[in-house]
């Protein structure tokens, strides 16, 4: 009898420990004690430098709003659409989230975001204060309200190794016919010499480099009035051309790593890859020599991508103003030259007053990058998406980059040599089904 | 009073009592999450917990069912699971079978097999990914430029053929030292006067095996063979990161799920995938147990 009572006790008590750990968890997060609030900070900044940056510019944040306490939650990029889908399933978003355009296009979609909130820390900044490519890309599909607030973004084109081309003969190239004729002159793939650097494989950065092709060449995945137009002549055209600059690649799916490690080990003297390539060109030690041209042929197309700072609808009203204080503070000019600093090069501003201030054109980290500084801002005002038609975004670009079909179609038509008209066949009635 | 200490004296009673934190754990941690799974496969499942969830009824499993990539990629998995499952095994067993004896070293050996086991999967893929590499991974080398077997490099992971063939030695190589250590530890048991007995008769070494070994080892050969069934028939990451032209149902359930946000669909694949693999396994083990009878 005393034996059972003790057993009966101990398991209680580890019963009762047990429970205890699926308490409500509104102490730890997200929550308010003794007038303090609580929001979580949701970003892509792991690498140990960056979060330093962000802790950094968090606890500035708590010194002037000493009631609101902000939790940084570093989430590796891979898995950020995952840790989404699942907090939102749960009511768990973090009060604060760092998207690209697309993640917070798709959120929108799915009724995730204050887009009121939102709304109301852009006015308050003046959305004169941002670039107006920047601001553009962030609209809703009416134009009425915006996706998030622009924090700082990053640009994607031809980049050239001056160097190299002069070696040539050859300048910067200004259109389609100047690309193939570099591409053609420098491919001699036995001396690991490669005419331009592409991505092939089925992922979303061969359909970021291949839609700037494509809009350059008057081709985008939707027309004004939302009709899918993946199916036509100018898309095929665009992805004929790819298909040929693609031979004068490297072999095979190439993805991010590939393109780079051949444009900084010069192995090829032009590359499509973003801003972030800056960074290894100035390690490798020809930074000067570097330029950025766009993919011109009917037009001229710069892609882009604006990081935002979104606010969930799945908090509390206290928690929303924390949020909108928070977010007012990351796009005030010093705070947003913190963050930009954080990858020299790489990020850059998305505010004239940033762009212009000589605090941050003369920042000892931001002066090599000086001759390429007015190309980029100008590429930014400039920027072209598929999914964007003559000022309207549409939100179900974001659902069609996630499901991978129009990147899928290309690396069959790149790697796989599939027909070039039954994948685009095959992706517009895809899309259509999944628009529908 | 009296009814107190008949509950105290009750055995029955008393031993659901200890039972009773972990059937709960056990019902709140998988029978919880199983009987939503199935709710959600008959509904059209938003991604905003906020907005309510439709009643579609079996239409999503009409979905699956009329849907050729599921097929494809059901085929594509059940001949992956076998050729990883049973290579997988017969290598861990040759292996056990030849080290199960005292030598120099074999501690040394002993850890250089279980090494891929231990080494998290993706650095792996990393080191495959750049052995195999079209510019300059060794393999390549060695093909091109040592022994001339080809003009070109192959493209290894582009080509369906060939990438199915290396996510299944990837796994063949990660997975038998699993099967290897299972095994060695209950050969090691085995009391070794039952060889000498046979020896005696004799056996020859393939006689001995079926006669003493094989039956000992038959009960951990069913636990690792339905262990491993199961691991490999849902996995992900490995093939993922490998390849993009082996489409294993855990690349398409995870699609589903998470690129396309079709929950239902998502949960109606992995209901009808767990009668699946559930079916197979009790199959394995009736076969068995029947032999074992016999």
């Amino acid at each position: 009898m005393k034996k059972k009572l003790v057993a009966s006790c101990l398991i209680l008590a580890m019963s009762a420990t047990l429970f205890a750990g699926c308490g409500n968890k509104s102490e730890e997060a997200g929550g308010e004690s003794d007038g303090q609030v609580t929001i979580q900070f949701m970003h892509q900044q792991v690498e140990e430098e960056r979060l330093s940056v962000v802790d950094q510019i968090i606890s500035e944040f708590e010194e002037a709003n000493p009631n609101v306490k902000v939790e940084s939650m570093p989430v590796n990029e891979d898995d950020f659409d995952q840790k989404i889908t699942t907090l939102a399933g749960s009511s768990e978003l973090p009060a604060v989230i760092e998207f690209s355009q697309d993640q917070a296009k798709t959120s929108v979609t799915n009724q995730l975001l204050d887009t009121a909130a939102m709304n109301e820390v852009i006015s308050t900044k003046g959305e004169d204060a941002f670039f107006e490519g920047a601001l553009d890309v962030v609209k809703t599909e009416d134009g009425a309200d915006y996706v998030g607030v622009p924090l700082c973004g990053w640009v994607q084109g031809i980049w050239c190794n001056t160097a190299m081309l002069e070696s040539k003969g050859f300048s910067l190239p200004e259109s389609w016919d100047d690309v193939r004729a570099i591409a053609e002159a420098f491919y001699d793939p036995a001396n690991q010499s490669y005419g331009i650097a592409l991505p092939t494989s089925d992922s979303a950065f061969t359909e970021q480099v291949f839609s700037q092709f494509a809009l350059s060449n008057g081709a985008n995945v939707f027309d004004a009035d939302g009709n899918v137009t993946i199916d036509t002549d100018a898309m095929k055209e665009a992805a004929e051309f790819y298909k040929e600059l693609a031979g004068y690649s490297m072999p095979g799916s190439t993805e991010v790593a590939d393109v780079k490690d051949a444009f900084v080990g010069q192995n090829a003297p032009m590359c499509m890859y973003s801003t972030y390539i800056l960074g290894g060109c100035q390690e490798a030690g020809f930074l000067e020599d570097v330029q950025l041209a766009l993919p011109t042929n009917t037009e001229s197309a710069a892609y882009g991508c604006v990081t935002v700072l979104s606010i969930s609808n799945q908090i509390s009203a206290e928690e929303s103003e924390a949020a909108k204080a928070f977010v007012s503070f990351m796009i005030e000019k010093e705070h947003n030259e913190e963050w930009i600093t954080m990858a020299p090069g790489g990020v850059q501003p998305v505010f004239a007053e940033v762009a212009e201030d000589t605090a941050y054109t003369e920042n000892e980290a931001i002066v090599p990058f000086a001759h390429l500084l007015e190309n980029v801002g100008e590429a930014f005002d400039n920027l072209k998406l598929f999914g964007s038609v003559d000022g309207k975004n549409f939100m179900a670009m974001g659902d069609i980059t996630n499901s991978g079909i129009i990147s899928k179609a290309l690396n069959n038509i790149l790697v796989q040599d599939a027909d070039i008209d039954a994948e685009l066949a095959t992706a517009q009635t895809s899309v259509e089904g999944l628009v529908k | 009073m009296s009814k107190v200490k008949k509950f105290w004296e009750n055995q029955n009673t008393f031993a659901y009592l200890l039972l009773a934190p972990s059937i709960i754990l056990l019902v709140v941690l998988i029978g919880y999450p199983m009987v939503y799974n199935l709710i959600i496969s008959f509904q059209d499942v938003p991604v905003n917990p906020m907005m309510p969830s439709v009643f579609v009824g079996i239409s999503n499993y009409k979905d699956v069912l009329a849907d050729k990539e599921f097929y494809s990629s059901v085929a594509i998995t059940v001949g992956y699971t076998f050729v990883v499952v049973v290579l997988s095994t017969v290598l861990g067993l040759a292996a056990a079978c030849f080290l199960n004896r005292d030598f120099k070293g074999k501690k040394l050996v002993n850890a250089l097999i279980i090494l891929s086991y231990v080494v998290p999967s993706v650095c792996l893929i990393f080191c495959w990914r750049y052995m195999f590499n079209n510019i300059y991974g060794i393999i390549n080398y060695f093909v091109v430029h040592v022994f001339h077997l080809a003009d070109s490099a192959p493209l290894w992971f582009d080509n369906p053929s060939s990438a199915f063939i290396l996510v299944c030695l990837f796994n063949i190589w990660r997975c038998f030292p699993y099967a290897y250590m299972s095994f060695i530890a209950i050969m090691t048991s085995i009391d070794k006067s039952l060889y000498e007995a046979a020896e005696i008769d004799g056996a020859s070494k393939w006689e001995k095996f079926k006669a003493v070994t094989f039956p000992a080892i038959k009960p951990t050969m069913v636990t690792v063979v339905s262990l491993r069934m199961i691991w490999t028939f849902y996995i992900y990451a490995e093939v993922k990161l490998l390849t993009s032209q082996v489409d294993v149902l855990g690349v398409y359930l995870y699609d589903m799920a998470f690129a396309t946000h079709d929950f239902g669909k998502a949960a109606a694949i992995s209901l009808i995938l767990f009668v699946f693999i559930f079916a197979c396994v009790m199959l394995i083990r009736k076969v068995v147990l029947k032999t074992d009878e016999d």
